[in-house]
């Protein structure tokens, strides 16, 4: 129970016992000051009220003050104490009311979700791009929320707007809620863990990853490697899902990169047990029945984070890989709060500089840059960046749209699906770095700001694109939806190439629009080296890629 | 009744201390006004007032209606005018309802003058602007009226409760204090359920902000004033209940009072 809920049945029950007290009292005097007293406590839960909110499970409380108003109007003693006798039994029957619903100081899921989704409805800026339809949506996932309102289901309300986010992919429209209710959703989301998680591989068979060296499956002989060929009596690639969100990556507006995922979650599929076939070591096809050992979502979050984190670094750190290479670590386009603020980066690019002139003159020539699971942040973090690393001439970044007061939106051309386009936004590139070669690590959580510095340096010859997965490609900018107990983010702000159309944003397709210069295969030995060796095989593999 | 009405009415016309209340009220709107312009270095339109400053300004001038309450229904306890009324023949309802019409009326008009006035000046000086409609201002400004009578007629139970005018205007100020407080306290909750916030239910627009990437545009403040149906209900019925209890508190409380 909140602490205002507590004083204010305290308080009520307080006050009961004071004008019981007072009954007799107050008929004996002749000021109709002491009647007032009755009405005090309808005053105070009214403030209450106004304070802290209407709550239903309350609703003794607000009973009892009305009643205790009676005492006001009728000046008999009996009706006084029976009113004031009353207040104390609905009071006191108010706090189990309260520790007992479930819905006690619950917000409205199916009002927020109407709120929300009218907010996104409204000011998401590829409803033709990405070909939504609102309308189907806000038809088939109205029900769901107000079935989740009706059980007060907090982790269902996370649930469905995650798969509602997800349904749209898009990186940037995501839902947030607090950690206990995400911890719960990603439990009841990813099934049962069965001491492995599944990948496919480049050539399209499914292995086991981060398999648990004392579980059954281990014992049964399945290693980080071996090829699984069915799961719950059914083949991998049937058992793969749709459209099922990893909460703590962003969705994925590339099919492709979807794909990559997909296995991962067959691996939580089955009950209390399950079947596995898998090809043995010596090639014979066999199969196993697993029990499970708890949920699915801890083994899930650790697999995600050995093929995505990148090198675990601070941001803007340099590693030398060997005396001809090194590598910088962005995390996220930002840097530190008076520049967020200003949106001046020159110290930050005062420092990269001389970085890289030191890095330079130590005969370091090949710069790896990772940009792994970069989360993006401030465009003019990345300017400062692509200035340093650009030949000198001017390049256009990208182009804001036009805002039109009186449609209160950005002007948009419904026939041709294209953006007025306003200011472009140009630099000057200082070739700081010359011809030394480059080669940029991304994969599918690269994501915003992360996807603009790479399309930025993919125009360049001497750079190149590298990864398991290409970015994320949502490249738009963001507004927030504010929720009583969780926020929505999606898309409003229109980031646009020189002719209108929207940039970077995987669309309809869903394919790339930044392209991988080189897909690092994920094969056998990259399951070896991740899983089994401890390695960051993508970084091993732009290496090995330079020295070549 | 009809006699005491007149009666107030000619009262009111010879007190001084009433319209130098309203007078100095009012030029303190526009005192305000030219401070922010004089400020900000330019004069701002009529919508943009609304949006911006108006509320802060009608709960400075909610002391109107509170001081003329005061006046009407606490000055006449102190000449012992009420008991006169009494002994010749009036009821007392007829004496309570009397002077909570008037206080009612008169508050309202007062305050609808009050704050309406800086709106059209401003709309004829520098134009009405974009930030909202003036069809949305006059709705709210309407439904605003709600809840100003709610006050009044809390007020009007307070002063019957301390017979004093001055001690009426000073819990007024006392109150008023507290309402401003609690702009800064509630004003991302507003409720119906006080007259205060519901006054900042109404008087908050609200609001979203978008930017362009180009760094040289400020961002842009998108207004919604459309008043939901949810929203128009509660603010009648909470108007109508509430105001209807204080006034018939009052009135229970007046009928069994000892007057001396």
């Amino acid at each position: 129970m909140i602490y205002v809920d507590v004083i204010l049945i305290v308080l009520i029950i307080g006050a009961s016992l004071g004008l019981y007290a007072l009954a007799g009292y107050a008929a004996k005097v002749l000021s109709p000051k002491w009647k007032l007293c009755y009405v005090v406590p309808l005053i105070v839960c009214i403030l209450f009220v106004a304070l802290s909110g209407f709550e239903v499970s309350l609703l003794g409380v607000y009973i009892g003050c009305v009643l205790l108003f009676i005492g006001f109007i009728k000046e008999d003693i009996k009706i006084r104490r029976l009113v004031s006798t009353c207040t104390v039994l609905l009071a006191i029957i108010t706090i189990p009311v309260c520790l007992l619903y479930s819905g006690y100081r619950m917000p409205n899921f199916a009002t927020e979700f109407k709120n929300g989704f009218a907010s996104m409805k409204e000011h998401y800026c590829m409803t033709e791009y990405k070909d939504i339809d609102w309308d189907a949506l806000y038809n088939a996932y109205l029900p769901k929320f107000k079935e989740v309102q009706k059980n007060h289901d907090a982790v269902g309300n996370y649930i469905l707007w995650t798969e509602l986010c997800n349904s749209m992919h898009d990186g940037h429209v995501a839902y947030y809620a607090d950690d206990k209710v995400v911890e719960a959703a990603v439990e009841k989301m990813y099934g049962n863990d069965y001491g492995l998680s599944l990948i496919t591989l480049s050539d399209g068979n499914t292995v086991a990853v981060n398999v648990q060296k004392d579980s059954a499956v281990y014992a049964a002989g399945i290693r980080n490697g071996t090829i699984v060929t069915a799961w719950d009596g059914k083949a991998v690639d049937e058992r793969k899902p749709n459209d099922i969100p990893i909460v703590w990556l962003p969705n994925n507006p590339v099919k492709e990169n979807d794909d990559f995922n997909s296995a991962l979650l067959v691996a939580g599929m089955g009950g209390d047990t399950v079947s596995i076939g898998f090809i043995d070591e010596n090639g014979e096809e066999k199969s196993v029945s697993v029990a499970k050992l708890g949920a699915y979502a801890k083994r899930l979050r650790d697999t995600t984070n050995i093929l995505y984190s990148g090198i675990k670094a601070d941001n803007m750190t340099w590693h030398d890989l060997n005396g001809e290479t090194t590598v910088l670590r962005l995390t996220r386009m930002m840097y530190d709060s008076n520049a967020a603020g200003s949106g001046d980066y020159a110290r930050m690019k005062d420092e990269l500089k001389a970085g890289l002139l030191e890095k330079k003159g130590a005969g370091i020539k090949n710069l790896i840059i990772d940009l792994r699971s970069n989360a993006g942040g401030d465009p003019n973090f990345i300017i400062a960046i692509a200035e340093l690393l650009s030949p000198e001439k001017e390049f256009i970044y990208a182009c804001s749209g036009v805002w039109d007061a009186e449609q209160k939106d950005f002007a948009y051309n419904t026939e041709t699906g294209k953006y007025a386009v306003g200011n472009k936004i140009t630099y000057t590139g200082e070739n700081v770095w010359g011809d030394g070669q480059i080669i940029l690590l991304v994969n599918m959580a690269t994501i915003s700001a992360g996807d603009h510095f790479t399309r930025l340096m993919s125009a360049l010859d001497n750079v190149t694109i590298m990864g398991f997965t290409s970015s994320n490609c949502s490249g738009q900018a963001i507004r927030g939806v504010e929720f009583e107990k969780g926020a929505l983010q999606f898309s409003s702000v229109p980031t646009l190439n020189e002719d209108g159309t929207i940039y970077i944003d995987a669309d309809v397709s869903r394919k790339a629009t930044v392209q991988l210069d080189v897909q690092i295969p994920f094969d056998e030995n990259a399951v070896k080296a991740i899983f089994d060796d401890g390695k960051d095989y993508e970084l091993d593999y732009a290496e090995e890629y330079l020295r070549k | 009744m009809k006699d005491l009405i007149k009666a107030q009415l000619y009262q009111l016309k010879k007190n001084r201390l009433v319209l130098i209340v309203f007078i100095a009220v009012f030029l303190l709107q526009f005192i305000n006004i030219i401070g922010e312009i004089s400020y900000s270095g330019s004069g701002f339109c009529a919508s943009t007032y609304i949006v911006d400053m108006s509320l802060e300004m009608i709960f400075m001038s909610l002391v109107f209606p509170t001081i003329f309450t005061g006046c009407v229904c606490g000055g006449d306890f102190s000449d012992k005018t009420v008991n006169y009324e009494l002994m010749s023949g009036h009821t007392r309802k007829q004496v309570y309802f009397s002077r909570a019409v008037i206080s009612l009326v008169g508050g309202v008009i007062g305050e609808f003058i009050i704050i309406v006035a800086p709106v059209v000046v401003l709309s004829e000086a520098y134009g009405w602007g974009t930030d909202i409609l003036v069809k949305e201002a006059v709705i709210r400004y309407l439904f605003m009226l709600l809840p100003i009578a709610r006050i009044i007629c809390e007020f009007i139970f307070l002063t019957y409760v301390v017979k004093n005018q001055y001690i009426t205007m000073a819990g007024s100020c006392f109150v008023f204090s507290i309402g401003l407080s609690l702009v800064e306290l509630l004003s991302s909750e507003t409720s119906v359920f006080l007259g205060m916030t519901n006054i900042m239910k109404l008087g908050t627009y609200e609001s979203w902000s978008t930017y362009t990437l180009d760094n040289t545009v400020d961002m842009i403040k998108v207004y919604d004033a459309s008043l939901s149906t949810g929203d128009i209900i509660s603010t009648i019925i909470s108007s109508v209940l509430f105001g209807g209890v204080f006034l018939f508190i009052g009135y229970r409380y007046f009928c069994g009072d000892d007057l001396n």
